[in-house]
């Protein structure tokens, strides 16, 4: 093998150390604020940055997993809670103006409103030979109780 | 009696000038770098007498030259940022220890090896990278001796100018050849010569080019050369080819 230059592999060397980043620093001179020794530089402050995110993504997660299960249940407890200024135990249907204790509404008389009571209004509905406007009315007035 | 004349005009702008001269010179506690032509033991006396600023400009002058070792020493790219930085750090709080008559680099280097130490230790090396195939290390008695991977380092240093001093063409050379490490017979494809050329003309030649700079660099090459095994340099050549 022909003898080789002895500088070759220190060119090697050279190479390996420039693709390492062993110049890395060469053009960019840091700042003042950014030196080493300077509590503020920005290799401190990404320190402690990623220490701050590190320790605020699971108290994050966990706060986010906590409304996700607090709040749907929050919102159903809203649509559930009582009017202002009605009893409190009133049904949103009973808010609704629907007294299902009305009479008018057990069509079947039997003493309980049900989905029964809906089927005979139906029947009714039908045998009345029509379907008016003012029948509708009529019937979504019994349905209703109103 | 004779009142004496009022200091103006010459006498001011003397003032003036010796207070320019000494903004510029003269370490300041201010924390702004001193002129990079600064006179390296006038820096270097005031690094030890604890002018931050003096240390602030020999950190931007010792940078490259110090990353490089830390190179020499670890062999890590990832850690190069954490030893500099921990280094330039322990430097800067132990800089009225250091004694301006030894050179700053292998003080710095001898604070260097600690902190590489410790790393190994925090990352359960062994040896610390120590014991590896490079163009150095063969012969030495202690692979970590600051004075000698200080010189090291300051060669390679001087070496990467020199190198960025060639012509594109050599520079293009040795980048393909040496830096990414491709055989002699792809450089010549991709330079159009001959690989006879290119292996017996045209690198010799600009090794020689090298050579001359590093020589005006003050870079004695057979102090290298000297404690390289030749079989370590023929294995890696030839594992280049």
């Amino acid at each position: 093998m022909q003898p080789s230059d002895p500088l070759h592999p220190w060119l090697s060397e050279l190479g390996c150390a420039r693709a390492s980043g062993a110049f890395a620093n060469e053009r960019t001179r840091p700042v003042e604020k950014d030196l080493p020794w300077n509590p503020a530089s920005s290799r401190g402050t990404a320190g402690i940055g990623l220490r701050l995110v590190r320790r605020a993504v699971p108290v994050a997660a966990a706060a986010a997993l906590a409304l996700a299960v607090l709040i749907p249940g929050r919102m159903f407890q809203r649509e559930d809670a009582a009017v202002p200024g009605t009893d409190s135990a009133l049904t949103p249907l009973q808010a609704a103006g629907v007294n299902l204790d009305h009479r008018g509404a057990d069509c079947n008389a039997d003493g309980v409103v049900n989905g029964l009571d809906i089927d005979c209004f139906l029947r009714q509905h039908a045998a009345s030979g029509g379907a008016s406007a003012l029948q509708t009315e009529t019937f979504t007035r019994r349905l209703l109780g109103t | 009696m004779a009142t004496p004349r009022p200091r103006c005009g010459y006498d001011s702008a003397a003032v003036l000038l010796r207070r320019f001269v000494a903004s510029r010179t003269a370490p300041t506690a201010l924390g702004v770098p001193l002129p990079e032509a600064l006179d390296e033991s006038v820096l270097l006396r005031a690094v030890a007498a604890g002018n931050a600023a003096a240390f602030t400009t020999a950190y931007h002058r010792y940078a490259v030259r110090l990353r490089l070792a830390a190179w020499r020493m670890s062999r890590r790219g990832d850690w190069l940022d954490d030893l500099a930085n921990e280094t330039w750090r322990r430097a800067f709080e132990a800089r009225t220890a250091y004694d301006p008559a030894r050179p700053f680099l292998v003080w710095l280097i001898g604070i260097l090896r600690n902190v590489f130490r410790e790393q190994c230790r925090n990352a359960g090396v062994v040896g610390g990278g120590a014991e590896r195939d490079d163009p150095g290390s063969a012969g030495r008695s202690d692979p970590l001796d600051p004075a000698r991977i200080a010189a090291e380092a300051e060669m390679l240093a001087a070496l990467n100018e020199c190198v960025a001093g060639l012509s594109p063409a050599d520079q293009d050379l040795v980048r393909w050849r040496f830096f990414e490490g491709q055989a002699l017979r792809a450089v010549a494809q991709r330079m159009g010569v001959a690989e006879a050329t290119l292996r017996e003309v045209r690198l010799p030649a600009v090794c020689g080019r090298l050579r001359a700079c590093l020589k005006v660099r003050g870079i004695a090459l057979d102090d290298f050369f000297a404690a390289h095994g030749g079989d370590e340099l023929q294995y890696l050549l030839g594992e280049r080819d």
